[in-house]
């Protein structure tokens, strides 16, 4: 698509990151960097830590060890001036959050509130801004994600895609700096995977910060500035997408995408 | 029998008004004692669960005349059937922080998640998308502790509240009409605890087709 | 003794202890009346519950009405019907064992659906075996599936127990000498009000608390060879 961002201001930096579920180690030494902007896919196959990095970033999981800087601030807590670390209370992180959009692979949408009222919901409450202005936001983020018409339905009456696109409408809603996507189209059929990742296709057009988890290979290649390969915890190659379809360095990478190889499909 | 029952009926009416002030009052102490239960500091958990493990370990009877012997003696003199209302009040908010508390929890931790990562707080979380999401769960709960409530609120007629099984007590003191009162205040009884279990299974299914996905 | 009050958090606590004897006396008429109702409860529940499961049709509804009546209506009405309807069949008893015959009543309305869950809950090829064997219904439920029931029974047995227990306080309206009537009689000839209520309450607690440790106890040793069986609480 257009050129690299490498000149942008650093959004969201990864350093060393370890996880750990029980006995299994799920991130071992992360390390990744977001420039403003930039759009980053995340390629690897299930179990591989995806999901999980995109999860520590806004501490829905706790990461055991390492560190996140979103916008030059600490992720989950800050160094006092003698060195100790003191970790956020719900509120500060509460507020931390604010900035991260987070969009899931279940979409997530609140059961009981229509699509409007799910898109709504954040900016009156969190961002304080009055009901009718709120409101007003959400019928242009819902006309945005090409829902306009299906303000009034409750999640359990939209498709998969449908509600998909309202999470997105809702995450946008709140204005943050860098959008999550933890593998949005995986619980969608290819039709409705389709819905999805055209209005992430827009998103992209604008330059919003993404950093997405998926499994679309194609998506990715059209897409992503930088796209990286996980494997078993670790980060094991990132690159241009050209670099890392065209001519994979690591061994796992061109394992993984050999599987996807025109001949394999 | 003519006219006794209507002298039934008024204590019936008192017996109902007693348990749903129990019951409205209780869900009012039982929300905020279940929900700081699931989500205040933990400092609480240990005296919420112990005034729970009293409530359910000391026979109703004890704390009605508990309840009849401190009041006045800490200075608080007040009408029998206040009394009463308080007695059952203590007793069902043990009950209904139970009822709360599964309910509060079987909102998907997704649900949770999602409220977390638009960045919201634990305590406008719970107001905004996990309590609206389990008040539905807690109303066949409730409409049963409605049941309960009117067979606890006959233990109130050892101290003189004038609800229904002390009015028939009253009755065949002097009437001796034994026989007669006591069927009539077993079928007013048993037809209204009915209507009541029966209301709650009605919520019960109404709130698991709506749980299977069909819209409200 | 009496002159020098032993004050602990503005309790006196050498009235405490004195009153101790009588209060465990108390208790123990408590635990024995208890139990006594529940072993009643068992021999009637045990060929209620079976009937309730192989009898005959009507039969079957008649044990189910009087298992809905003695549960959807207040436990301290089956004490007044028990109390004004036994002498007038009759049948004349002091208090203690009408407070016997009142409380088997209230343990019968659940020990009846105890003994048809646990029932149920055995698999239906046993009883089928059995019958195919060329035994009777009755001997299929006493040789085949009481036996496998029984130790399903226990945790909601010990459930039933502190029910019982609970109702049991009722008593005091007809002047059993159980836990409660007693701490009510010390109280009016006293007027220790605090430090009775405490003492009985933690009587009742400490007994009830033990029952409920071991019925989670027998619940999770039951659960890892069948389903366990829930149990109402009642007040």
């Amino acid at each position: 698509m257009d050129e690299g961002h490498s000149s942008e201001p650093v959004l969201l930096r990864i350093e060393h990151l370890h996880k750990r579920f029980g006995t299994t180690a799920a991130l071992v030494d992360a390390s990744l960097t977001v420039r403003r902007g930039e759009r980053v896919v995340l390629i690897g196959s299930s179990g591989s830590g995806k999901s999980t990095l995109l999860r520590c970033i806004n501490h829905l999981e706790v990461p055991d060890q390492g560190s996140i800087w979103l916008d030059g601030e600490f992720m989950g807590g800050r160094f006092a001036a003698d060195g100790r670390w003191i970790q956020a209370s719900g509120g500060e992180l509460a507020r931390q959050r604010r900035h991260i959009g987070m969009v899931f692979q279940s979409f997530n949408l609140f059961a009981h509130l229509s699509a409007l009222d799910n898109v709504a919901l954040g900016p009156q409450w969190i961002l304080k801004r009055p009901k009718a202005l709120a409101r007003a936001q959400a019928r242009q983020l819902l006309a945005k994600v090409h829902l306009a018409g299906h303000e009034h339905k409750l999640p359990a009456q939209l498709s998969g895609g449908q509600q998909q696109r309202v999470a997105i409408a809702r995450a946008l809603a709140m204005e943050p700096k860098l959008m999550l996507f933890d593998e949005p189209t995986s619980a969608l059929d290819p039709r409705l995977t389709r819905e999805v990742l055209e209005v992430m296709l827009e998103l992209a057009r604008e330059q919003t910060t993404m950093l997405v988890v998926t499994h679309e290979l194609g998506f990715a290649r059209q897409v992503a500035d930088t796209v990286g390969f996980l494997e078993e915890g670790r980060i094991v190659e990132v690159g241009t997408p050209e670099q890392i379809f065209d001519r994979p360095q690591h061994p796992s990478t061109q394992a993984f995408l050999n599987c996807f190889s025109p001949g394999g499909l | 029998m003519g006219e006794i029952l209507p002298r039934l009926l008024r204590a019936l009416a008192t017996t109902i008004q007693i348990s749903v002030l129990a019951l409205l009052l209780g869900t009012v102490f039982g929300l905020l004692l279940g929900i700081a239960r699931v989500i205040g500091p933990r400092l609480f958990y240990p005296v919420i669960d112990g005034y729970i493990f009293v409530v359910r370990s000391t026979p109703f009877a004890l704390q009605v005349y508990a309840a009849f012997f401190l009041l006045p003696r800490a200075g608080i003199d007040l009408p029998l059937f206040v009394v009463g209302v308080l007695a059952l009040l203590f007793n069902s908010v043990g009950y209904q922080i139970e009822i709360v508390r599964p309910a509060l929890e079987s909102v998907d931790k997704e649900q949770r998640e999602a409220a977390d990562s638009l960045g919201m707080t634990r305590w406008l979380a719970m107001w905004l998308v996990i309590l609206p999401q389990a008040a539905r769960r807690m109303v066949p709960p409730l409409t049963n502790e409605l049941a309960n409530l009117v067979k606890a609120s006959s233990v109130l007629s050892v101290i003189a509240v004038y609800e229904l099984t002390r009015a028939g007590h009253a009755i065949i003191a002097s009437s001796y009409k034994f026989a007669e009162v006591l069927i009539l205040v077993a079928a007013l009884y048993f037809v209204t605890i009915q209507l009541l279990s029966w209301g709650a299974a009605y919520l019960e299914r109404r709130i698991f087709t709506y749980r299977s996905g069909q819209p409200i | 003794m009496e002159d020098t009050p032993l004050l602990f958090a503005g309790l006196d606590v050498r009235f405490m202890v004195e009153i101790f004897p009588r209060m465990v006396q108390a208790l123990l008429v408590t635990v024995q009346i208890s139990a006594l109702a529940l072993l009643l409860g068992i021999v009637l529940g045990i060929p209620l519950g079976g009937l309730r499961v192989i009898g005959p049709r009507p039969l079957q509804l008649l044990i189910q009405g009087l298992v809905s009546y003695i549960r959807g209506t207040p436990q301290i009405l089956h004490f007044l019907v028990v109390y004004f309807a036994l002498p007038g069949v009759g049948i004349l008893l002091d208090e203690y064992w009408t407070g016997v015959v009142a409380l088997t009543v209230i343990a019968v309305g659940y020990e009846v659906e105890i003994v048809r869950a646990a029932i149920e809950s055995v698999h239906k090829g046993q009883r089928e075996a059995a019958l195919a064997q060329g035994m009777t219904e009755p001997m299929a439920f006493w040789l085949i599936l009481l036996p496998q029931a029984t130790r399903r029974m226990l945790p909601a047995l010990t459930n039933e127990l502190i029910n019982v227990i609970k109702a049991s306080a009722l008593l005091s309206v007809i002047a059993v000498n159980e836990l409660t009537k007693v701490g009510n009689a010390i109280i009016y000839n006293t007027f220790y009000f605090v430090e009775v209520l405490l003492e009985v309450a933690v009587l009742y607690m400490l007994v009830i608390g033990a029952l409920s440790w071991l019925s989670n106890y027998l619940e999770n040793k039951v659960f890892s060879f069948g389903t366990a069986l829930s149990t109402p609480e009642t007040r």
